[in-house]
């Protein structure tokens, strides 16, 4: 029975062992237990484990039996049945028989089993079963509870394992995290973190200089940062805010934030991101905010270029556009819309070409094929249709332009109307070739020359009469084509006539292509180019072969009416071959003031001048020996000498007779000095013929001396549409715009009476109703005498050079006017410095002539204490190209002082960066820089006049704090005298309250003292400073007004706080005015405490002291304005006290500022650097 | 000294006041008690024994008006002598005229305070 208590007890001494810790346990209690002589057990603890097996030998089978042999034993017992071993039997084991029982463990005996064996005979007892059969079981339970542990322990070895794992992940994460914010602390741009509530955790640096707030103050609150937004953005930006951060998808906006530095209000771009856990929860937000201020001005000035770009695509006079690489448009400018009527939609990809002609259509898409094959830039002509259904010509030019890969990635062109232009090209091809028709047609011969003497053109006739090539005869002087005998005296003629300017008139031969010459006379006109300047010839070569011989022949006949001759008006004389005179009818006598008799026997000379008798003489002795003649016998014109010296022109021919073997000539003279002028007025008709034939291409018209239009070109009537009657004599004013007619009308009356040549600008209208400039030129063509004979005039189209030259002017006269009418000082300088042009403002201040100010000069305009470091400034600048900003004394005209000026430059750049030319202003801040010396006077001014004024608020405190110790002294003075005078003296009491006495009056001196500090005027005292007790003082002064106010007054000092370099009683001056400011804040509050609270704290380098009220608080509206002079919301207030606290607070180079606070009330604070022994003393 | 109400309560946040006032009482044949706020003596049982009150003005919590407001609330008619730093004519006038024995501005005589006294018992 005790056995079967061991059994039960011995889960209790397995507790949480191994499994085989417990078998073995098991199988040794049992051996000494049942005396056994083996216990073999062999249990399946786990399913996937393979069995556990043990085995214990009682040490007397131990001696005969080895643990294998029994284990084998057992092997082949089994073998029967694996599964059902036999429950008890007897086995040989070393030679003794020993009962073995086996009992299977588990319900079904899937645990395993146990086998015993000994070799007493009985074995197993009842009891020994049953001891055995427990332990069996409690084995079994045993094992299962360490199975069950087993499991347990491996879930929890399990979950360590994954807590680790997940510990070493946060960990990671973490360190991913400080990582991050390391880098966030030192990157250029604002960064920042938020925790996932949206309050900031982290800012950098960059952020906090930037915006000038503190850590401990952007963490204060969720929105605090947000004080430093644009007031316009502010609501944009709180919504992004809290859209990003409740949804935890971060966010991206962009705000203008100020920047303490300047106080100006800049561009940031702010992005968040969320940074998550494994989980996917929000760790942080991390942000950052990037300045895209410049960028985003860069934006604009972009929009702002691309727009005025487009406006000047839109305006210049040629339509633009843009094609696709492969063709289709793109783009048309509002022009080519304007002019087509064609709308952006119906024009775009190839609906343009619905406005070409349909003529020229396709030669334009030929040649766009051929120029999007070859990538070239080309031209063509073609027609457009205006939106009133006229198609005009305009060239087409397109150019490509090619992206860095030299792909073509646009084609660029422009259309320009050349409609009239090319009508008048065809015009004057039209009328060239008709010319030529002419030219070609007249039955003479016809060839130009120019003034070398050279045949330049020449017609049909002339080459088939010489049967030379054009080549041949433009050298005509070294051919035959001339006879040898005339040529000298042609080329003489010639050239006299190219030097002389006037007509050429020869009788020559001229050499046909059969070789023989014929006489020809040879006319010709000058030509002259539109300058008035001789240009060539014409020359009329008529044959005039077969009238000399008829001539020859009439001589002759008329030899035999000598007494015709004696009668004849003309003169006849006859010569000998001596050139003696043997005859001379009448008439000579009129024409030469000789009578025949005082002729007869005198040499033919004495008629003519000196010039011509050298002539005479070569010319008639050649001729007799050789038959030439020197001159046209048929009615050459010769000058010849009356008896009286008179030269006059006479036209001679001559006739040659054979008398008595020897030659007689006869000449017959006339006096053609009528006739001869008659001739030139007829030349100057062929020269107007010409003229107007020349200028054919222009409006042409001639008028009669006294102005009277006698004709106008077909050209000018086409114009003008106005039928030749209707201009005619003064009848063409009607086309001439109404605004220049007076003033057109009366110059060309002015030509007309003085005679001059003149031009003249006008409007005239075309036929369509259209005006276009004009340059209307006149000139007089004159008669020998220098009487006018005719006006010849042309007018010239110069509308486009008009316009453009007055949108020039425009331009120039804008910029002239903006130059010379802004009001500022303005002017330039060339590259190497030298003023080049200043505005009449600078000339008016200055009082000096451009010349005095050019070039050097400006150095005269300065104070001379200020020349030489300006002008060191200007060498700088102009050499190193940096913006030149100087302030000078400057002479003033008006009341010839120096004046301070704020002179500016800034170099004007071309497009590779190289300076053109500078461009600079000169500011007037005299008024300025006094105001705001004045205005430093005025705020020192100010910031005592708040002392005076807080006296009178104060003396309510003062007489509460000086009575207060009065009131003892007094009270105690007289307690003092009733105890002396007292019978017996209380001499105890009296010295007692007379001591009192002495402190009362100690306390109500050290009251007198604090007063008079603070109302004391004082320079700046800066000394070493402990703003506790700074504080705490005005606090003792101001106590009893704040009692009476009701406000309790609370503190709150930091311990630690580092003295400040300063001036105590100024500083105190922005405590008592923040006390004060809290007070008032909260004289209307009645349903809370009136609460004030004063903190002083640091961060090490920064001692704040902030005043927080529960009061009625600023809007934020106003929080801009609240430390500006002047600016109050009390009805008492005059606005002062924060602007001098202000002032004061910056010249301890400290900063102060107002926040709203979360629940009422408002807080105001100042901090002031630590180490600030430098204080701004720009007070006097 | 059996008469119930005996003593002079002084009531003033200012140390020497109440240093002094009580030496001075009691040269002139008072007993006093002092306090140094409104809500002490309203707390103490000494309201009882109290025959007159001299009572600062401005105290920091409860004033010396509010206190004679409350006793009046309370139905406890005792005198009050107000004293003050605060030298303000009109306010002497307000509370002469809701009650009060006298107002005396501080620094006071003590003839000044003997005439109150007798003037308020």
């Amino acid at each position: 029975m005790n056995d079967l208590v061991s059994v039960l007890a011995l889960p209790a001494v397995w507790g949480a062992s191994e499994p085989n810790r417990i078998l073995e346990t098991f199988l040794d209690a049992l051996v000494v237990m049942l005396e056994l002589d083996f216990l073999y057990a062999r249990v399946r603890i786990n399913s996937q484990e393979a069995p556990t097996e043990a085995l214990r030998i009682a040490p007397l089978l131990a001696t005969r039996q080895s643990g294998e042999e029994i284990r084998q034993a057992l092997n082949q017992w089994f073998e029967h049945d694996r599964q059902q071993p036999p429950e008890k039997t007897v086995s040989h084991l070393g030679g003794q028989e020993v009962s073995v029982f086996s009992i299977r463990m588990g319900i079904e005996g899937e645990l395993g089993l146990i086998v015993a064996g000994s070799q007493r005979a009985g074995f197993p007892e009842r009891t020994e079963r049953l001891v055995l059969s427990v332990a069996a079981n409690q084995t079994a339970v045993g094992l299962q509870q360490a199975r069950l542990l087993g499991e347990q322990k491996q879930i929890a070895n399990e979950l360590d394992r994954r807590v680790a794992e997940r510990a070493r992940e946060l960990a990671e994460t973490n360190e991913e995290l400080q990582l991050q914010l390391g880098q966030l602390r030192h990157i250029p741009v604002a960064a920042w973190t938020l925790k996932p509530d949206g309050t900031p955790d982290f800012v950098n640096q960059v952020w906090l200089e930037y915006s000038g707030q503190t850590h401990e103050f952007i963490r204060s609150h969720p929105e605090a940062w947000m004080t430093a937004v644009h007031p316009d953005d502010r609501e944009v930006a709180s919504m992004s805010f809290w859209d990003g951060v409740s949804s935890g998808q971060g966010f991206e906006m962009e705000a203008r934030f100020r920047r303490v530095r300047d106080g100006v209000y800049r561009w940031h771009l702010n992005r968040a991101v969320a940074l998550r856990d494994a989980e996917g929860r929000v760790l942080r937000f991390v942000g950052t905010s990037t300045d895209i201020d410049d960028r985003k001005l860069a934006e604009e000035a972009l929009r702002a270029s691309e727009a005025k770009l487009r406006r000047v695509i839109d305006t210049i006079p040629s339509l633009s556009w843009c094609n696709l690489p492969d063709g289709p448009n793109e783009f048309l400018s509002k022009g080519w819309h304007d002019y087509t009527g064609l709308s952006p939609e119906e024009a775009h990809g190839w609906g343009w070409a619905a406005a070409f002609h349909p003529d020229d259509l396709p030669p334009l898409m030929k040649r766009w094929q051929e120029l999007l094959i070859s990538g070239e830039s080309g031209e063509i002509e073609a027609r457009i249709r205006r939106r009133d259904g006229e198609y005009r010509w305009f060239l087409i030019r397109v150019a490509p332009f090619r992206d860095e890969t030299g792909a073509i990635a646009r084609w660029y062109g422009t259309s320009t109307d050349i409609h009239d232009r090319k009508l008048a090209d065809e015009a004057l091809r039209t009328s060239e070739a008709q010319l030529r028709q002419i030219v070609d047609s007249i039955p003479g011969l016809i060839c130009t020359m120019n003034l070398a003497g050279e045949i330049t053109t020449l017609n049909k006739q002339l080459l088939e009469y010489f049967g030379k090539t054009p080549e041949e005869l433009k050298g005509w002087k070294m051919t035959d084509a001339v006879h040898p005998d005339d040529l000298p005296r042609v080329i003489a003629a010639f050239e006299h006539s190219i030097r002389t300017g006037t007509p050429y008139e020869v009788e020559h031969r001229c050499r046909r292509a059969d070789g023989i010459y014929r006489w020809f006379q040879v006319r010709a006109l000058l030509v002259q180019d539109k300058d008035g300047q001789n240009a060539g010839r014409y020359v009329l070569l008529t044959d005039i072969e077969d009238r000399k011989r008829a001539e020859d022949e009439l001589k002759r006949s008329e030899a035999r009416y000598r007494v015709v001759i004696e009668t004849a008006s003309d003169a006849v004389v006859s010569i000998d071959e001596s050139g003696a005179i043997i005859l001379a009818n009448p008439a000579t006598k009129r024409m030469f003031g000789y009578n025949p008799e005082q002729l007869i026997g005198k040499p033919i000379k004495m008629l003519m001048p000196g010039a011509v008798r050298k002539l005479h003489e070569t010319g008639f002795k050649r001729y007799l020996e050789t038959g030439a003649r020197h001159l046209n016998w048929q009615g050459t014109e010769v000058t010849a000498l009356r008896a009286n010296g008179e030269e006059f022109p006479v036209e001679v021919s001559f006739g040659e007779m054979i008398a008595d073997q020897r030659k007689v000539f006869t000449g017959l003279i006339r006096d053609i000095s009528e006739k001869k002028r008659a001739e030139e007025a007829l030349l100057a008709s062929e020269r107007s013929l010409s003229q107007i034939i020349n200028t054919m291409p222009a409006l042409a018209w001639s008028a009669l001396p006294d102005g009277f239009v006698d004709f106008f070109n077909q050209r000018w009537l086409d114009y003008t549409g106005l039928s030749a009657e209707q201009a005619q004599g003064w009848g063409w004013v009607e086309a001439v715009h109404r605004d220049d007619l007076g003033r057109m009308t009366e110059y060309w009356q002015s030509m007309i009476s003085t005679g001059g040549s003149g031009e003249i600008e006008g409007r005239l209208r075309r036929f369509d109703g259209n005006y276009r400039w004009f340059l209307f030129r006149a000139d007089p063509m004159r008669d020998e005498s220098g009487a006018i004979v005719k006006w010849y005039g042309t007018n010239t189209d110069i509308d486009g050079r008009k316009r453009a030259e007055e949108a020039l002017r425009m331009r120039e006269l804008n910029l002239l006017q903006i130059t010379e009418t802004i009001p500022e000082m303005l002017w330039s300088a060339s590259t190497d410095g030298a003023i080049d042009y200043c505005n009449g403002r600078l000339l008016d201040y200055t009082g000096m002539s451009p010349e005095q100010v050019m070039r050097e000069g400006w150095m005269s305009l300065l104070h001379p204490d200020d020349v030489g470091p300006t002008t060191e400034i200007w060498k700088s600048c102009v050499k190193n190209g940096a913006s030149y900003r100087v302030e000078v004394r400057t002479f003033h005209a008006a009341d010839r002082t120096y004046r301070w000026c704020m002179a500016r430059a800034l170099p004007l750049l071309d497009q590779e960066g190289c300076i053109i030319r500078w461009h600079g202003t000169v500011v007037d801040m005299h008024d300025w820089k006094q105001a705001q010396e004045e205005l430093r006077n005025t705020q020192a001014e100010l910031a005592r006049m708040t002392r005076v004024m807080t006296i009178g608020q104060l003396t309510a405190s003062i007489a509460h704090e000086v009575n207060q110790p009065l009131s003892g002294i007094v009270t105690n003075a007289g307690t003092c005298l009733r105890m002396l005078d007292s019978d017996p003296p209380n001499i105890d009491g009296a010295r007692e309250t007379a001591r009192r006495t002495i402190r009362d009056g100690n306390r109500a001196s050290e009251v007198m003292t604090r007063l008079r500090t603070l109302f004391s005027k004082k320079q700046i005292d800066v000394e070493p400073l402990d703003l506790n007790e700074a504080a705490r003082e005005v606090i003792t002064l101001l106590s009893g007004e704040l009692e009476r106010n009701n406000v309790i007054l609370k503190h709150d000092f930091s311990d630690h706080l580092p003295a400040v370099q300063g001036d105590r009683v100024q500083l105190q001056q922005v405590i008592l005015n923040f006390i004060h400011n809290g007070a008032d804040a909260m004289d209307t509050v009645n349903d809370r405490p009136r609460q004030l609270l004063i903190r002083t704290e640091t961060d090490g380098s920064q001692v704040t002291v902030s005043v927080r009220d529960s009061g009625i608080g600023f809007s934020p509206e106003i929080s801009e304005r609240l430390f500006e002079p002047f600016f109050t919301t009390k009805q008492k207030g005059m606005g002062i006290g924060l602007s001098v606290s202000r002032s004061i607070v910056e010249a301890h180079r400290g900063r102060l500022w107002a926040i709203r606070n979360d629940g009422p009330g408002s807080t105001f604070a100042f901090s002031i650097p630590r180490e600030s022994s430098q204080l701004i003393t720009n007070r006097q | 000294m059996m008469n119930p109400r005996s003593v002079v309560a002084i009531v003033d946040d200012d140390e020497s006041v109440r240093e002094s006032l009580p030496d001075l009482l009691k040269e002139f044949g008072f007993a006093s008690e002092t306090f140094s706020s409104a809500e002490e003596f309203l707390a103490s049982d000494g309201i009882s024994r109290t025959q007159c009150l001299i009572l600062d003005v401005a105290m920091p919590g409860m004033s010396g008006p509010e206190l004679q407001k409350e006793l009046n609330c309370r139905k406890i008619n005792i005198p009050v002598i107000f004293i003050t730093a605060h030298r303000d004519e009109a306010e002497r006038s307000r509370l002469i005229e809701q009650g009060a024995a006298a107002c005396l501005f501080k620094p006071f005589s003590d003839g000044a305070l003997l005439d109150a006294l007798n003037s308020a018992l």
